[in-house]
């Protein structure tokens, strides 16, 4: 399954998503928004969110460090 | 039966948790995350030992720090603290019983609680200005809010794009004068008495309403950042159980972090002690844990 995690360096629930990632052992991508302005707009049209942490994992679209959600789409 | 239930991972429940640990009592910790308000700070120079840390990372310092004690941990979000012999403690998914609680829940940003607010939340509608000012490039933004966190806000935007906009409700700015200087170089366009009725769009922000000295106006936005202070969490505990200031505060005692109830205390930001700062709470935490150890020695 691919997981694609947008974030910003500023935010402070970036860093906690991607723990509970690498925690799980699960490999990711990131994609930091401020280097890839085209990403932001990609960011926005996939996932209506305008704001980070937002992550994708296949279909499923993940807002915030919503560890619960998390856990319960990489189970799937 | 737990001797010590400690709700809140912020720098208070945290600290709390260690001393509850080091007094072999059996503690349980309830908290969604281990970020708290110190955990979405951008640098922090005040905390001893480290001259410059992100908060993530002095939260996640803190964080290993506490797991290398035992202490039990669940990630649940307490809904409401009752006593009738002991403690009961629901979160959504259980019920938690024990004989002393301490309250670590800190604040959380104050609302507008104005229509379209909650709908736009991460579409538009942004708290943490640090975590995603980057999103707003070259957009049209709106910083709600004129007191310090308002000003650093609106400064902050500044580079990211030239149309910032500060409105304050009332008809002086609250923040420091260095920090209104330092956003009027800065370009960022400021009006006092204005005050928002009403966000609207579709599926993003498009356009606020607000009152100018009375006038109903709006204006076309794509980013609105609320900065208007924080709110003590409290909403759990239940009647009686505690004094609460004006503020929403929890009363204590100085000297043992103790609120009215035996058995219930608080710390940290959620309390009325004067300084919301990081090394205050750490050492509000440790007041209350050791004032709960005495407790149940008793």
């Amino acid at each position: 399954m691919k997981i694609k995690i947008y974030t910003t360096p500023t935010c402070a629930f970036c860093p906690a998503v991607k723990k509970f990632l690498d925690d799980k052992g699960v490999e990711y991508e990131e994609v930091d928004i401020t280097q890839d302005e085209k990403a932001a707009e990609e960011m926005k049209e996939k996932t209506g969110q305008m704001g980070v942490p937002v992550t994708i994992i296949g279909e499923e679209v993940v807002v915030g460090y919503d560890k619960k959600k998390l856990e319960e789409v990489l189970q799937k | 039966m737990y001797d010590l239930i400690i709700i809140g991972g912020g720098p208070a429940g945290i600290v709390a948790g260690i001393y509850g640990a080091r007094k072999k009592l059996k503690t349980l910790i309830l908290t969604k995350d281990f970020i708290g308000q110190a955990g979405l700070t951008g640098t922090i120079e005040n905390w001893p030992g480290e001259k410059n840390i992100t908060g993530p990372e002095l939260m996640n310092k803190f964080e290993s720090h506490l797991k290398n004690y035992d202490v039990e941990i669940k990630d649940e979000e307490v809904v409401s603290l009752k006593k009738d012999e002991d403690f009961s403690v629901k979160t959504k998914e259980e019920e938690f019983n024990s004989k002393a609680v301490i309250i670590a829940t800190g604040r959380k940003p104050r609302a507008l609680n104005i229509p379209g607010e909650n709908e736009f939340v991460g579409k538009g509608i942004v708290y943490c200005t640090t975590c995603d000012a980057p999103l707003f490039k070259d957009k049209k933004v709106i910083v709600v809010g004129g007191g310090n966190a308002g000003l650093e806000s609106a400064i902050e935007l500044t580079d990211h794009t030239n149309e910032v906009f500060l409105f304050e409700a009332a008809s002086q700015l609250s923040g420091d004068e260095f920090l209104q200087e330092k956003a009027k170089e800065k370009g960022v366009k400021i009006f006092t008495n204005r005050k928002i009725k009403e966000i609207k769009g579709s599926n993003f922000v498009e356009e606020v309403l607000f009152e100018d000295s009375g006038e109903e106006e709006k204006m076309q936005v794509e980013g609105v950042f609320i900065q208007i202070g924080s709110i003590p969490i409290n909403e759990f505990i239940a009647d009686n159980l505690v004094d609460f200031n004006q503020s929403g505060e929890v009363v204590v005692d100085y000297q043992t972090c103790e609120t009215k109830t035996g058995g219930l205390f608080a710390a940290g930001d959620v309390t009325n002690v004067r300084d919301k700062q990081i090394v205050v709470a750490t050492g509000e935490g440790t007041k209350a844990s050791l004032s709960a150890y005495n407790y149940l020695r008793k």
